[in-house]
């Protein structure tokens, strides 16, 4: 039998935050946004939320390096998973707010430069899934 | 008990301003009943102010465009459609409770706000074709009259002389068109070029007809280009039925009463009509005593409120509702190349495909530019890394299109809705069965692979296709179709719903097709129509 998940605590939760959005545009964001982290949790996923009932969240509150290998894992094995809606959800909060706006509206700098961006984050995202699934896999499985 | 006024017309939506306009304009005493929700929070805290400087400059950005609740934040299936953002929210607010509708495989969107569904329509404005309004059961010569009165009323614009000009329909009076942006400026420029081998495949694009102003009217605003659309509506640039309530109040013989939900009707006598209403405020009945009734509470609901004063439970009446698929696709051709900042969110271009080549049978998109909504919304739908997805789509959101495709529909028995009594004989809720015929949905694929054949022409490279699903068009009608023929639960075309001398239906319900133009200017313009009649009786 699995034993019970361990609840998150607020500073748990406050620490997801920074981790995600550290991940994402490469910031520790304000205290506000890790309140607004937790309330959009609270709405989006029920009280319950910050007992995050998937394995591989806990798995990230101990090995904080693999939240890439997981989201990109998670993407092959669980589209729908609670971590890419928490990554989501941090996303959402960043972009809707004038301190990270210059990075949301970054303007493109020519065609040249935009398609060598995109090739460049498919071949990252590509090997990053590779090594995402067993990743995913072993978070699966660590309970 | 009220006393008793010319006529009631129910809801507030697109049909029932303008089926109260001629009415009140003629001074006779006109009573708008409706349960009127409306948007008491953002629309307060959103800035005049272009969309890049209100995201680089206000700290309140995350309660309107995220929502207090979270609300603009979806993380399932598309569903209501993504033009609900949380400052229009109100729109579809507490119609689970109190209009109760269960159905396995249809999403139904009703509406109680002000303005009903129509207060976050895309006010795309064609009229109907001839062939197009024969099939909805009306006259062609009587009905280009009300579209050209409605025209003005609401302010139309829109180009003059492209390749729709045969396929839209017409009308006299157009503003000038909205400046197209960048994708819209480089796709049309591409069809100019490759036009010989488009219309070969019978795919025409060209400008759409908006009920957006582009100089001043009444009062109201030309469109300030602010790309806010989806968020706020600045100046009442775009025609919202809650814009024509105000504009009514005006007149000393009408009356706006809310919040009242209509329950049931009853004819007392010719002329004699007792409406039933709940207040949601006190929670007592009411009777209004009307001489006649105009139902305009949105196809659905106007169905409900007939089949419960009829106590005709358990009755399928038919339905027909736009198919819409989602065509996301990266304009390559503008990749890299910096957005104008001066442009607006509303559709772009037209695109039209006529797979039979007589008219008969159009498939209508629009195109959008996605700029404003956002990126987040667009990471669940991309199977890579939220990271990367996100440099992605910095990359790509200034060159991507979205493709919003209607199909036509019209009756057939695997689409109906049913009044079912509740088991606890509290209430009733209307079911919906949603089965369109197989090779209606192989044809619906088939014109979805032309259009994608003509996107990739025009540069637009189409990444997916995505359906929200039966019923998120938000466009019903048909329920009680206009037909000359003697029919219990019909219209006749005059308007007037059949085994009543002064019930009439003004809305979708009444119409018996629907094209896949989109149906809310003609809604309007019939409803003006039967206002018309309505006053011809009254003063008969």
């Amino acid at each position: 039998m699995p034993e019970p998940v361990k609840p998150a605590t607020i500073s748990e939760g406050d620490a997801e935050c920074s981790l995600i959005s550290r991940y994402l545009i490469g910031v520790d964001p304000p205290q506000e946004f890790k309140d607004r982290y937790r309330a959009g949790q609270r709405a989006l996923f029920g009280e319950e939320s910050l007992e995050s009932a998937e394995p591989e969240a806990e798995f990230l509150r101990a090995h904080r390096w693999a939240l890439p290998y997981l989201d990109a894992g998670a993407v092959v094995l669980n589209r729908e998973s609670i971590l890419r809606k928490k990554i989501i959800l941090m996303t959402a909060i960043l972009e809707a707010s004038p301190a990270y706006a210059e990075f949301f509206l970054h303007a493109p700098e020519g065609p040249l430069k935009a398609w060598c961006g995109l090739v460049w984050q498919s071949v990252r995202s590509i090997v990053k899934m590779i090594i995402g699934v067993p990743v995913f896999l072993v978070a699966r499985r660590s309970r | 008990m009220s006393a008793e006024t010319d006529s009631l017309v129910v809801g507030s939506g697109a049909s029932a301003v303008n089926a109260a306009y001629p009415l009140v304009q003629a001074g006779r005493s006109v009573v708008m009943l409706d349960v009127g929700f409306e948007d008491t929070v953002y629309h307060k805290l959103i800035p005049p102010a272009p969309y890049a400087e209100v995201r680089r400059t206000d700290p309140r950005q995350h309660r309107y465009l995220l929502g207090d609740n979270f609300e603009g934040v979806p993380l399932g299936k598309i569903g209501a459609g993504p033009q609900v953002t949380p400052p229009r929210r109100h729109v579809l607010a507490n119609t689970e409770t109190l209009l109760p509708t269960v159905s396995t495989d249809f999403a139904a969107m009703n509406s109680l706000a002000i303005g009903g569904l129509a207060g976050a329509w895309g006010a795309v404005s064609f009229p109907y074709l001839d062939s197009e309004l024969v099939k909805s059961g009306l006259d062609p010569q009587e009905l280009r009259r009300h579209y050209e009165i409605v025209s003005k009323r609401i302010g139309v614009c829109g180009g003059r002389n492209d390749d729709l000009t045969a396929l839209r329909g017409q009308l006299d009076e157009l503003q000038l068109p909205l400046e197209p942006d960048g994708n819209a400026e480089l796709i049309y420029s591409c069809y100019q070029r490759e036009r010989s081998t488009l219309n070969r495949e019978r795919v025409y694009l060209g400008s759409p007809f908006m009920a957006v102003l582009t100089q001043p009217r009444n009062g109201r605003s030309p469109n300030p280009y602010h790309d806010m659309d989806f968020w706020t509506n600045e100046g009442g640039s775009v025609y919202r039925p809650q814009l024509g309530v105000p504009e009514l109040q005006k007149y000393p013989n009408f009356s706006y009463r809310r919040p009242y939900l209509v329950e049931r009707f009853e004819e007392k006598g010719p002329g004699q009509v007792s409406i039933y209403a709940k207040s949601l405020t006190g929670h007592q009945g009411e009777v209004f005593q009307a001489r006649r009734l105009i139902l305009a509470a949105g196809a659905m609901n106007t169905a409900r409120l007939v089949l419960r004063s009829f106590r005709q439970y358990n009755q399928p009446l038919p339905m027909t509702c736009n198919e819409t698929t989602y065509i996301p696709c990266l304009h390559y051709a503008h990749l890299g190349r910096k957005p104008k900042d001066r442009c607006h969110s509303l559709a772009q271009l037209t695109m039209i495909y006529d797979p039979t080549g007589d008219q008969q049978h159009l498939v209508q998109a629009q195109l959008y530019s996605y700029r404003s909504m956002m990126l987040f919304r667009l990471l669940k739908d991309l199977p890579l890394p939220c990271r990367e997805t996100l440099r992605i789509l910095q990359a790509i959101a200034p060159s991507l299109v979205i493709v919003v495709l209607q199909h036509e529909d019209s009756p057939n028995a695997g689409q109906t809705c049913v009044l079912r009594p509740s088991t606890d004989g509290t209430g009733d809720m209307l079911e919906i069965a949603w089965r369109p015929p197989p090779e209606t949905v192989r044809h619906q694929r088939k014109c979805e692979k032309v259009m994608m054949r003509a996107l990739r022409q025009l540069r637009c490279w189409p990444a997916k296709t995505l359906s929200p699903g039966h019923g998120t068009s938000a466009h019903y009608a048909s329920q009680l179709p206009m037909t000359q023929e003697d029919k219990p639960l019909t219209t006749e075309p005059s308007g007037r719903l059949r085994g009543t001398t002064a019930v009439y239906v003004a809305d979708g319900a009444a119409l018996a097709y629907m094209p896949a133009k989109g149906l809310t200017f003609t809604l309007m313009a019939n409803a003006n129509r039967v206002g018309s009649i309505v006053l011809r009786g009254l003063a008969g």
